[in-house]
């Protein structure tokens, strides 16, 4: 089984960050299947794939995670070529004020991502996508400092 | 049940939440959003905020089970300390809500009414044991974009006598919380509750 966390970082089988993540079986299992929710979905309702894998690449880059931005660039670059459909300005605005300074956001934000053409259901998974990465660049940051000075 | 805090903006009473886009109806929600629904417990029910995460009901399933294992999960970092690293990030996210709900199980795990009263008045500054200021500045140091944590915090983590299963335990719920408080702090807001 995959997983991106292990893969990012580079944590061989084994080794003591390997086991430090096996001490919690069950938040190991969920990160990567909350990953896989997010950007394996099951049928792409809301936001298309490629969206997804540049919200995410957006985040990580701005979170100062090169491992994750590395898995998310990859990604984004295996998908066949299509034209962006969604107001990419208004989105990657959000986005890195999501990120950067959640507590500054307003009803007005919303009112203008759905201005921008997204529906509710889209603006959720936006969110999720956000503050999924933004989970994962943190538990990534503090397994590599773990690791450095065992 | 422990006597509330309320100070600078911040409260351990229970508060509401309201969501600034359209939740799903459950009327007309589906049955996979509906069993989501039901999986997520009791309180989600009447919740404005498990309503609107509804709309990407598979995320919420995955969100929850995380949640649960990283806050609920048995043994390692006492549930407290848990609660602890959630609030501080909270605070200093400035998420009310979140701060509200946090320090609330901090209070009834822990009982200590000035821990809390100091957080949510002076945030970082406040004076705190060594043990309670380890948390807090690791917790405040990775909750930051991006994140700050260094040597020097898990050191200090590591001298108040924590393992480093137990720091594992507190970078999860604090990774939670970067989660947590960004989906309540950019699709709603708190409400007294009527």
């Amino acid at each position: 089984m995959t997983d991106v966390i292990d893969e990012a970082l580079k944590i061989a089988p084994g080794s003591r960050l390997d086991l430090l993540r096996a001490a919690r079986p069950e938040v190991r299992r969920r990160t990567q299947s909350s990953y896989d929710a997010l950007f394996d979905p099951p049928e792409e309702e809301s936001l298309a794939l490629g969206e997804r894998f540049v919200v995410a690449l957006r985040v990580a880059e701005s979170s100062g995670s090169p491992g994750l931005a590395a898995h998310y660039r990859a990604r984004l670059e295996s998908l066949p070529v299509g034209a962006g459909e969604a107001s990419w300005v208004a989105i990657l605005r959000h986005v890195d004020r999501v990120t950067r300074e959640p507590r500054a956001l307003s009803a007005a934000d919303l009112h203008a991502l759905a201005a921008a053409g997204l529906d509710e259901a889209t603006i959720v998974t936006l969110s999720q996508i956000v503050s999924f990465v933004a989970y994962q660049v943190r538990v990534a940051a503090a397994l590599a400092l773990l690791g450095e000075d065992a | 049940m422990s006597a509330h805090v309320t100070k600078a903006g911040f409260t351990t009473e229970v508060l509401d939440w309201a969501a600034w886009i359209k939740p799903v109806d459950l009327a007309t929600a589906s049955d996979e959003q509906l069993a989501v629904l039901e999986e997520s417990g009791p309180h989600a029910k009447t919740s404005q905020y498990y309503h609107l995460l509804l709309h990407d009901a598979p995320v919420l399933r995955e969100r929850t089970l995380l949640f649960n294992a990283i806050m609920y999960g048995p043994k390692g970092l006492p549930r407290a300390d848990r609660e602890l690293g959630a609030t501080v990030e909270s605070i200093l996210n400035g998420c009310v809500y979140c701060t509200s709900v946090h320090a609330r199980f901090y209070l009834q795990l822990a009982k200590r009414p000035a821990t809390i009263e100091a957080l949510f008045e002076h945030g970082l500054q406040a004076q705190l044991e060594p043990r309670e200021r380890a948390i807090a500045d690791f917790s405040a140091a990775l909750a930051r974009t991006p994140p700050a944590a260094g040597k020097a915090h898990v050191r200090a983590l590591r001298e108040a006598g924590f393992s480093d299963e137990d720091i594992a335990d507190l970078v999860n719920a604090v990774a939670m919380f970067a989660w947590a408080n960004r989906l309540m702090l950019t699709l709603g807001e708190p409400r007294a509750t009527l």
